[in-house]
């Protein structure tokens, strides 16, 4: 059925993307520094609302589009990223700027020289089988990572890695063959969900479907394709470190799965399921419900048309100007995202700490776009081809811009395929003008690289700007952290000026949660997402659903 | 299996009036719920062919600003999710679902109806062959089989024809066939062929004119379940490509906006609901009609 | 009869000889690359080793003519592969979902038993009359809504509107009967009047058939009331080709639990086929084709040995 705008979707770009850029980098400056020792009441996150009273009780229920599948991260699939970090928590995480620089599992980096970081562990933490979190787990579950006989699929992102020494029980020495800015994004991500080094050991293939990890939930029981069970944890090391012994609040979660999100609504109306992501089209019902809290909030996606710059008309900068004049950002906004979107004007989400505020987004001027074709030799009509992904918002959005370009004599040959198809088209440059954007935006570099720079894994050969390749790479090895900046909001601009590719808006997201569910600060999540998310659990008014 | 029409029956039609085709309609007309059929099915073809005239805006125009609004007196029915007229969409759209329905249960009985014949005469190990194929067919749950046909030939009007046919076929191959089986034995065609009647005489004049009639219920009832067929595989993502409208492609993005647009869910289906509907009260009419009396016999199975 | 029964399980086993064959050409004529499909959630496009040696596990490597073989015989000897979507061994998927589906086709049955029979009956009883054109539209009207549209219909007025029952989802029996009951509810609703049109109608033929019958109106004649007339001679006789039809339309029941399972999310055979199909998982798609298949077939055997039984003219005209 419809898997719109869900887990999958987001998978697709982020880890392909991600891996391919990490495992082509070249050489990189470390970019963080030392961080002093983190202690969890030290950090401008830990902060909680000592007059709310949290109640234990309750089941929390969800629904997802799709079964997590496999419960190892380095094995696929793995189908649902949110369930995953209820049980398996990460040695580092990101901040309110999409940067990676919150320790969480990791209470302090030391980096001893841009090829070598020394790194503590957090004290007092067991796994969910009453094995010690300690750099000997570490260490083993990242030697397992990369042996080719564990059949991972990430085991590429620590290509860089030379070797992972144990100094003593908490601290581990990470040695890199090359200067590796990319660390800490690594440690945010997949390789760095901590797993029991027991249970690896014991049985690794049933850790598929009996993960055993740290964090504040424990898998019950999996039934394919139909839920998810998770009871409590009572030995949550972070309930004990930020002073709140209560938590998690839940007794347990339950994960159903639907995959239509009429259904999934229709659910969460008759309170048989307390949170959903809702479809875009369903925030403004949710909105007049008095049972609901809908909290909305931006999200670090973003939706763009790419040009085929080297191989297709598209390599006259006219042209590319005509087409981006031609979409009407704001109408696109309201009628296909209703309203939840925020206009683009380049790669970066307004709320990323390389976004360049001098930029801004292109004018809607189908005048501009009729007179540029005419210059270009187009007057008569111009005809391109491409692609576009078949879920439903997809084929709204092609339609919708297909209209506009022939609004102004522009035939947007379009197909509607799924991503697996495409990606064979988009490797053979098969398309004039296709879906491009990006998910996940945290590292700066991933993003540009994988769409600009020849060794990308999105690019194909299809954009060739000396200026902005000089750019990436200089990012990488830049350590200074407001010297990087500039020079991304350097490449901003230079993309931004050869309309390099459409940028259409960045992502909002809106969540609905039943009355009775409790502790969402809205502010707080703004400011610190990830580490805001999972620090704050929620509760149940009255401790029952 | 017993599908082969009772021999009585048979030589009834064929002997009835020098014009069964008259007397059919004649029959069908007095059976009330299929002149409702007709009825219904006139309106429908009535509206694809005038839908330029009567719908009130193009299929096409979009109004990003007001999206999957409700009904209102600009727009009867509301809009779908990129600003279209529903009812422009609808009415457009009943001549993508009844061209997909017609032609596909025609091309099903065209190549159908040849490979039965073709069995029924030859006989013996062509026969066998082809008839041991039909039933390898039958084994599949028709949708199933459809829907990884569509699959496999990609989205568009033409592979959702394509698809249907291809399975289809089956039905009519062994409606053909049984008709042949059972006229080769009468008495009269044993003794024109002994003479030296050649066997494309013997069919032209014999088979074919008793055929007409269970194959046109056939066929009727073929077009409901291929417009069934149609917005089933539409639903499920493949068919026609947008912009496009056909009811089953509408059926399936209304779904997704079901609590904030319930009609543009509901529409569609109460379109494509009346039109099998109509079709199957015509059919069974004819099947009445044809057969009164043993019907259990009779059976063309969906 | 032996001699009838063995030609017609000759003939069962070349059509399953050309089902199997069938089913492995439709599997692969499917465009898209299945590995790509699988991967694109987690592997770099362009790392060809990592591509291919996924490809070679799967034994997709080899050529058509020995996938076919090798396939054929794991399957026969129960290994029936591993899923390349969801990388559960496909026998297992097939064990967890198979009693799902099951309540549903019964519950269906049921449904339709209890809507089917009683209009049938009245529709025969009542020839020609309102009640009977009732019955034969509603009955028709049954079997032409699309059940996928009916199916959003019942959850908009009964799950939406009126939250009687659960929009979706589905409780395992064993783990609470209530809620399982109230879960199944509007899906074999759904999907048995469909089928519960069909019964309608044959149940109302095949009584009028046997009503017609000579001993019928000699029974009439002899005196009986009505009543006993139909209790008496007609029912049972009738019911015969009752029973086949509930038999044979388990094949149009499982399209429907297609479309059922899908909109009501439960996770049955039906909506692992769709999934199959849309992801291209082989070892799924054919493992699913040959079981459906085979339903058929063997129930079709039985009929046929059935009715060669029951009546002899059917054993030589064969």
């Amino acid at each position: 059925m419809d898997h719109d705008l869900d887990r999958r979707e987001f998978t697709v770009g982020f880890l392909t993307a991600s891996f391919a850029a990490l495992a082509l980098r070249p050489t990189a400056a470390g970019a963080a520094t030392e961080s002093p020792g983190a202690a969890v009441l030290d950090q401008p996150w830990a902060v909680w609302d000592e007059d709310a009273k949290p109640i234990r009780g309750g089941i929390f229920r969800i629904a997802a589009a799709q079964y997590i599948g496999k419960m190892n991260p380095n094995h696929w699939p793995v189908l649902d990223w949110v369930s995953m970090g209820y049980f398996h928590e990460r040695l580092m995480m990101n901040d309110g700027s999409y940067n990676s620089t919150v320790l969480w599992l990791a209470e302090k980096l030391s980096w001893e020289s841009p090829q070598e970081v020394v790194m503590t562990l957090r004290e007092g933490v067991t796994f969910h089988d009453g094995s010690p979190f300690d750099a000997k787990s570490v260490k083993y579950q990242i030697d397992w990572i990369r042996n080719p006989a564990s059949k991972t699929w990430d085991a590429g992102w620590l290509a860089q890695l030379d070797a992972v020494e144990v100094v003593d029980d908490r601290t581990l020495r990470w040695k890199f063959k090359t200067p590796w800015a990319g660390f800490n994004g690594v440690m945010a991500n997949v390789p760095g969900y901590v797993m029991s080094a027991r249970a690896l050991h014991d049985d690794v293939d049933k850790y598929d479907s009996q993960p055993v990890g740290t964090g504040p939930y424990i898998v019950e029981e999996g039934s394919p394709d139909n839920y998810l069970k998770l009871k409590r944890n009572p030995n949550w090391w972070f309930a004990k470190a930020s002073g709140h012994p209560d938590m998690p609040y839940f007794d347990g979660i339950l994960v159903t799965i639907v995959p239509d999100p009429a259904v999934r609504l229709a659910n969460l109306r008759a309170g048989k399921i307390d949170v959903l992501l809702l479809d875009k089209s369903q925030y403004a019902v949710a909105k007049t419900d008095p049972g609901l809290n809908v909290h909305r909030y931006p999200g670090n996606h973003v939706m763009a048309l790419r040009f085929n710059n080297t191989k297709s008309v598209f390599q006259d900068i006219r042209l590319r100007k005509a087409v981006s004049h031609a979409i009407d950002r704001k109408a696109l906004i309201a009628g296909t995202q209703f309203g939840l979107a925020r206009l683009a004007s380049c790669m970066y989400p307004e709320d990323h700490w390389c976004h360049n505020p001098n930029l801004k987004a292109v004018t809607y001027d189908p005048d501009l776009s009729k007179k540029l074709l005419a210059e270009a030799g187009y007057g008569g009509g111009l005809t391109v081809k491409g692609y576009f992904n078949n879920t439903t918002m997809g084929q709204t959005i092609a339609e919708a811009v297909k209209g506009m370009l022939a609004q102004v004599g522009i035939d947007w040959q379009v197909d509607l395929m799924a991503p697996a198809a495409y990606a064979t088209r988009m490797q053979k440059m098969d398309y004039d003008l296709a879906q491009g954007g990006w998910i996940w935006i945290y590292d700066p570099d991933l993003m540009p690289t994988g769409l600009y720079h020849p060794q990308g894994g999105f690019n194909f050969g299809r954009s060739k700007n000396d200026a902005a390749i000089a750019l990436i790479e200089a990012g990488r090895k830049e350590t200074d952290l407001e010297k990087r900046r500039a020079i991304y909001w350097q490449l901003e601009e230079v993309l931004y000026n050869s309309y390099e590719d459409a940028w259409l808006w960045w992502e909002e997201t809106a969540t609905a949660y039943r009355k009775q569910v409790e502790g969402w600060n809205q502010e707080g999540f703004l400011k610190y997402q990830d580490a805001w998310f999972w620090s704050h659990p929620l509760w149940f008014k009255d401790g029952k659903a | 299996m017993t599908d082969l029409i009772h021999p009585a029956a048979a030589v009834a039609v064929s002997s009835a009036s020098r014009n069964p085709a008259l007397a059919l309609l004649r029959a069908v007309a007095r059976h009330r719920l299929a002149s409702v059929g007709l009825v219904i099915i006139a309106t429908l073809i009535i509206v694809a062919v005038f839908a330029p005239v009567l719908a009130p805006y193009s299929p096409f125009q979009q109004d990003l600003y007001h999206v999957l609004a409700p009904p209102s007196r600009l727009h009867l029915l509301g809009t779908d999710n990129l600003g279209r007229d529903l009812l422009s969409r609808l009415l457009y759209g009943a001549r993508v679902s009844l061209f997909v329905g017609i032609v596909s249960s025609l091309v099903s009985a065209v190549i159908g109806v040849v490979i039965g014949l073709i069995a029924g005469f030859r006989g013996g190990m062509v026969d066998a062959i082809i008839m041991r194929i039909t039933d390898a067919f039958l084994c599949f749950p028709p949708l199933i089989f459809i829907l990884a046909m569509s699959a496999a030939l990609g989205p568009g009007l033409q592979n959702v024809i394509l698809a249907f046919a291809l399975f289809g076929w089956t039905y009519f191959a062994r409606l053909a066939r049984g008709q042949v089986l059972l006229v080769r034995e009468l008495p009269f065609i044993e003794a024109a062929r002994s003479v030296g009647v050649p066997a494309s005489r013997i069919m032209f004049r014999h088979i074919l004119p008793n055929i007409v009639a269970p194959l046109l219920v056939a066929i009727t009832i073929g077009i409901g379940s291929a417009i069934l067929v149609e917005s089933g595989v539409s639903f499920l993502g493949l068919g026609v490509q947008p912009p496009t409208a056909s009811w089953g492609k509408e059926l399936r993005v209304g779904f997704t906006y079901l609590e904030a647009a319930p009609l543009f869910s509901i529409a569609p289906g109460v379109m494509i609901s009346l039109a099998i509907i109509a079709f199957n009260f015509v059919g069974d009419g004819l099947r009445d009609a044809l057969d009164p009396r043993l019907r259990g016999a009779n059976r063309v199975s969906r | 009869m032996g001699k009838y029964i063995g030609i017609r399980l000759a003939h069962a086993l070349v059509i399953l000889a050309i089902v199997v064959v069938l089913v492995f050409i439709i599997a692969r004529i499917i465009p898209g690359d299945a590995i790509m499909a699988a991967m694109a959630g987690s592997v770099d496009l362009h790392d060809p080793s990592v591509v291919e040696r996924v490809r070679h596990q799967y034994g997709l490597d080899q050529s058509i003519p020995v996938q076919f073989a090798v396939w054929l015989g794991e399957f026969l000897r129960g290994d029936w592969g591993t899923s390349i979507g969801t990388g559960q061994k496909v026998l297992d998927m097939f064990v967890q979902r198979l009693p799902v589906t099951l309540e549903l086709f019964v519950g269906a049955t049921l449904w339709s038993i209890a809507v089917g029979l009683p209009a049938g009956i009245l529709g025969a009883l009542k020839r020609n009359s309102a009640a009977d054109i009732a019955v034969t539209a509603g009955a028709i009207i049954g079997v032409s809504l699309p059940p996928f549209w009916e199916a959003i219909v019942l959850i908009y007025l009964f799950a939406v509107l009126l939250p009687i029952f659960p929009p979706s989802g589905y409780v395992p029996f064993f783990e609470h009967p209530l809620l399982n009951l109230r879960a199944v509810v509007l899906p074999t609703f759904v999907l048995g009047t469909h089928s519960g049109g069909l019964l309608a109608r044959y149940v109302r033929s095949s009584l009028l058939e046997v009503l017609g019958q000579d001993y019928v109106r000699t029974a009439r004649a002899k005196g009986f009331s009505e009543a006993a007339v139909i209790a008496r001679h007609a029912l049972k006789p009738g019911m015969i080709p009752v029973v086949t039809v509930i038999g044979l339309s388990w094949g149009g029941l499982l399209a429907g639990a297609f479309f059922i399972e899908v909109v009501f999310a439960i996770p049955g055979l039906g909506r692992m086929s769709v999934d199959a199909i849309f992801q291209k998982d082989y070892p799924v798609m054919q493992a699913m084709l040959i079981v459906v298949s085979l339903n058929v077939l063997l129930v079709n055997l039985l009929v046929d040995i059935l009715y060669g039984y029951l009546d002899p003219r059917v054993r030589v005209r064969g």
